[in-house]
Formats: C-alpha cells, structure tokens, sequence
C-alpha cells in the first residue's frame, strides 16, 4: 500500500463505527507485518493440571 | 421519443416494469439525444451500439420477470472510470487510445444491477480543474446560459460532463469522482443532485487514480432519491480495495421523505467569505428556513481550521498526484513519444502527454515531497488535515448531526473567465468543498435555486462518516422546498 492509500485506510478505518471498526482491523490485520496476529497461546501449566485424565 | 428523456431515472424504472416502454426504447431516445447535443461536447465517447445491446439483454431479463434493481437505466461514466474494452483516457492525452482489459468496481457493481452504458463523459485532465477547460477534448459547454446572453459557461469541474449530460437529459443517471468537489462544484452549476460519499463507501479500484487519499466516486442525478438509487448499486465492500469499507450499504432510496424533525444542523460561520454574493447568501438563510420549516434545529458551529484547507488541499492532493502520475511513462500506458534514449522518451512523452494543469500539479507535488521541504509543505499539510477532521468530530460529537453550507462562492462563470493568470482564482472555487474530502466526509450538493441570471445554485449538506442517508432525507427536503431546475434547450 502506497502512503496516500494508507492514509486513507486509516482515514476509514477512524470514521467506522467501533464494532466496524475492531472486526475490520482484526481480519486485516495479516495484511499489516507490524500488526501480524499472535499465534495462539499454549495452554498454560495450571490449565494442563486441572484437565482430567481420560 | 423525447419524452422518455424528461423521466426522472424513479420513473423510468417504474415505467420499465410495467412494461410502458423497453429498455431498448429508452436507450435509443437517449442516444438519440444524445447525437443531437454534441455542441455541447458531454460525451469523449459515444457507445451507442453497446447501449442498445445491454438494453437488449435488460429486455429479455424483465421479460423473464429477473429484472434487476437498475435493469435498463441508461447512464453516462465519467472518463475515469476503467470500462472493459471501452476506451478509457482520463480526458488525458497521455492515455491515448487506452482501453482497460477490466472494469471498475463501481462499474461493474452498475451492470450487474442491469444499468446500461450510453458512453464516456468529458472532465478535466485526470480530474484535475474546476472548469473542465484543462480537459484535452476541449471543454464542456454548459447546458445553462445566463439570462438574454449566448456567451458559453463552464458546468463546473471536473465531472462537468456527467453533469451536464445529467442537467440536459442526455442520462437519466452518471459516475463522478470527487477529489476536492468535482461533483458537488458541477451538480451546483448545472442544477444537478451531487453526492459524494465517505472515503470508503464506493470502492476506487480501477478508477484512474488522483490523489489517493481524497479520490471517491459518487452519482449525479436529477432528483435525490434518484442519486439515492444510484448510490446503492454503486456503493459496497471490494476485497480488491483495502480503503473501501467493509460495511453494508443501506438502502438510501428508503430515507428519502424521512423527517428531519429534531435533527441539528450546524451552521459554520468561516464559511461566510469575504466578498461572498449576496445571492448565495441568501439561498443558504433560504435553506436555512427550509430546514427549520421541517423541524430540524439550526446550531451555530465553529470549524476554526477551514482557511487552511484550501492551502493544505492544494500541497496533499498534487503531492498524490506527483506519486500516482509516475506510471505513465510511454512504456506501460497510451502515448509513447520517441526520444533518443529511454530518459528522453520518458521525457517528451511526459511533456507532450500531459496538459499545463497536471503538468503544474505534478511539479508542486514533486517539490513539496522533496528532501529538505517535506516536513515544511507536506507533514503540515497533513497535520493541518488532522486538525480540519478534529473541527468536524467536534462539532458531530456536541450533537450536530450535519452541516448546511452554499455549495459554490459563486454561480457558473464562462469559459476562459477564470485562472488564465492566476490558477489561485479556479482554486478558489473549491473553498467550500475540500474540507469535506480533506476530512473523508460525506457531501450532498442540491440545486436550491436561480440567481438574478437564471443560474443554478446549490447548497452542500455535509453528514458524519457513513451517514449518507441523513443527507438524503436533508436534501430532499431542501429539494421539495425549492423545486428543480432545467436549462432552456438550445443546443439542437
């Protein structure tokens, strides 16, 4: 994206509607390096202790 | 046939589906129209062939009772729009004999609703003027002229031929693009509804490209509810445009007639210029009683930043189009000159391409992104930008739901009147427009009256982001106040 589109797309993204406006960033966020979604977090120590065992 | 021109774009649709008349009958009354008013120089192309073939296909699908929702509107697209095998030329020389190998989104979002094409609209030079003089097919003539005189008008700019094929039945219906006011400025002059939606509501892929940051498409029409209809199809989400919004499009057409009761209207006091007519200010008191007359309650705003917009505008939007206009180089697009290396090919194809306007606006944009002024001329340029979009969320946010304003300083003017010495003086035309691209706005200009000339005057509604369809139920209550207007024909 050229910094005219960007500006735009920011300029859009500001006048969204707030639920707009995070669902947009969050699909697009893939498309921003800088912005790249985190991976999922493993389970943690303590929830891996309270899962049962089969 | 003439008729079927002087339907407004609600009626003809309702007269397609009661089967009144076809839609090849309705293409051919405008093209013939069409054929007749070459004096007035609307239309770069003419398609006419095409027009009666989409009609054709229109026919056959309300025959079969699948009509679509524009199934057999026939409409006229601004030269920059890139229409598949359809020569496409920004009016530009540089695009010489370019035809795109696709559609634009906005395009292609009409025909698939069935709209049929009537040909390619005359504008300014890659949308670059406000009078439709830096056009190279020579200007558009308007279709008003001034009481008991013959001297030839601009219809604004730079969409000033969609408009005029709009104000003169050519089209029950035509795209814009709106940069700095293309649309509103011309529909003022012509008498026309213009709308220019938010930044992001219509989809820029494949329009040929200006400024980036302020470049949106919008429809022309002679009614609001028609610019309503036009709108809907037009507007939506495009994965191909990161900048289009991914929001659904209203139906527009439902808020027309809507109340306005309880809604406050911000009246900006910097926009009561210096040396303004006092025929525009009083066509703005006028729409200012219309709109209390219908229950809406009048607030007296400040948008403080409004004299740096223009200045601002004219350093963003060259800046961008610097940028954008590098592509064309005689290598990849239209004319090629030849030269005696590659440097000097790019070199006279670029000088001989381009007009003196864009050939100045590419020159600015080049100097003020350039090392050692940028932060000068363009970083406070855009934090000027910054500070114009602060004035609006201001005012919206203390509860103004839009803003009235006079669309134009001043009614349409002639042809070589204005900026032959000082291209400050057609700038000037803009002042009460860039705001409203500078801050990604929507911006509605309805014809409001005549003044003592018998021209057109508009009045520019400006709404918060995404709500245009509070700007349709404004503007039609202003437009049934005041009427519509028509130019005497003259020209066949």
């Amino acid at each position: 994206m050229c910094i005219a589109c960007e500006l735009g797309f920011w300029s859009m993204i500001d006048a969204l509607p707030e639920e707009a406006r995070e669902r947009i960033l969050r699909e697009q966020a893939e498309r921003f390096a800088c912005e790249a979604p985190q991976p999922a977090a493993p389970p943690s120590e303590q929830s891996r202790k309270d899962e049962r065992a089969p | 046939m003439s008729e079927l021109t002087a339907l407004s774009l609600t009626q003809a649709r309702d007269g397609l589906k009661k089967k009144s008349f076809s839609a090849q009958e309705l293409a051919a009354a405008h093209v013939a129209a069409m054929e007749k008013a070459r004096a007035l120089n609307a239309f770069v192309l003419e398609t006419g062939e095409r027009a009666a073939a989409m009609a054709k296909a229109c026919d056959a699908r309300i025959a079969s009772g699948a009509a679509r929702p524009l199934d057999g509107i026939p409409i006229a697209v601004k030269d920059m729009f890139c229409t598949k095998g359809v020569r496409t030329t920004a009016c530009s020389r540089i695009l010489d004999n370019f035809e795109p190998t696709y559609d634009s989104t906005v395009t292609a979002n009409l025909w698939r609703d069935g709209a049929v094409l009537l040909g390619k609209t005359n504008c300014d030079e890659f949308a670059m003027g406000s009078s439709n003089e830096t056009s190279y097919f020579k200007p558009v003539i308007s279709p008003w002229r001034r009481k008991g005189s013959n001297t030839p008008l601009t219809p604004g700019g730079s969409s000033g031929g969609s408009a005029t094929a709009v104000a003169a039945n050519l089209c029950l219906g035509a795209t814009g693009t709106d940069t700095g006011g293309s649309i509103r400025q011309p529909a003022a002059f012509t008498g026309t509804v213009g709308m220019k939606p938010t930044y992001g509501r219509c989809s820029r892929w494949g329009i040929v490209a200006f400024a980036s940051s302020l470049d949106q498409a919008g429809p022309f029409a002679r009614s609001v509810r028609d610019a309503a209809i036009l709108l809907r199809s037009m507007a939506g989400p495009d994965a191909k445009d990161t900048t289009c919004a991914d929001l659904p499009v209203p139906d527009y057409e439902a808020s027309v007639g809507k109340s306005v009761k309880g809604l406050r209207i911000g009246i900006p006091k910097e926009y009561r210029i210096d040396g303004m007519p006092t025929e525009i200010e009083k066509i703005w008191d006028q729409g200012k009683a219309w709109l209390k007359a219908a229950g809406a309650e009048l607030v007296d705003v400040s948008l403080p930043h409004t004299k740096y917009a223009l200045p601002a505008y004219y350093i963003v939007a060259p800046a961008e189009a610097s940028s954008n206009l590098a592509r064309y180089d005689g290598v990849r697009y239209g004319l090629r000159v030849p030269g005696r290396d590659i440097t000097g090919m790019y070199e006279a194809t670029r000088a001989q391409g381009f007009g003196k306007e864009v050939r100045r606006r590419v020159m600015i944009g080049t100097y003020v992104l350039s090392a050692g002024y940028y932060d000068a001329y363009y970083l406070r340029a855009q934090k000027v930008r910054t500070l114009i979009k602060k004035d609006f969320e201001d005012c919206f946010k203390a509860g103004v739901h839009a803003m009235l304003t006079p669309a134009t300083p001043s009614a349409a003017f002639g042809l070589g009147e204005k900026g032959g010495a000082d291209p400050v003086e057609m700038y000037l035309n803009d002042v009460f427009t860039v705001t409203v691209n500078m801050a990604g706005l929507p911006g509605i200009a309805v014809p409001a009256g005549l003044d003592s000339q018998g021209l057109p005057l508009g009045l520019q509604l400006i709404g918060r982001p995404f709500d245009e369809e509070t700007l349709f139920a404004l503007g039609a209550v202003i437009e049934d106040a005041a009427g519509r207007f028509s130019p005497e024909r003259w020209w066949a």
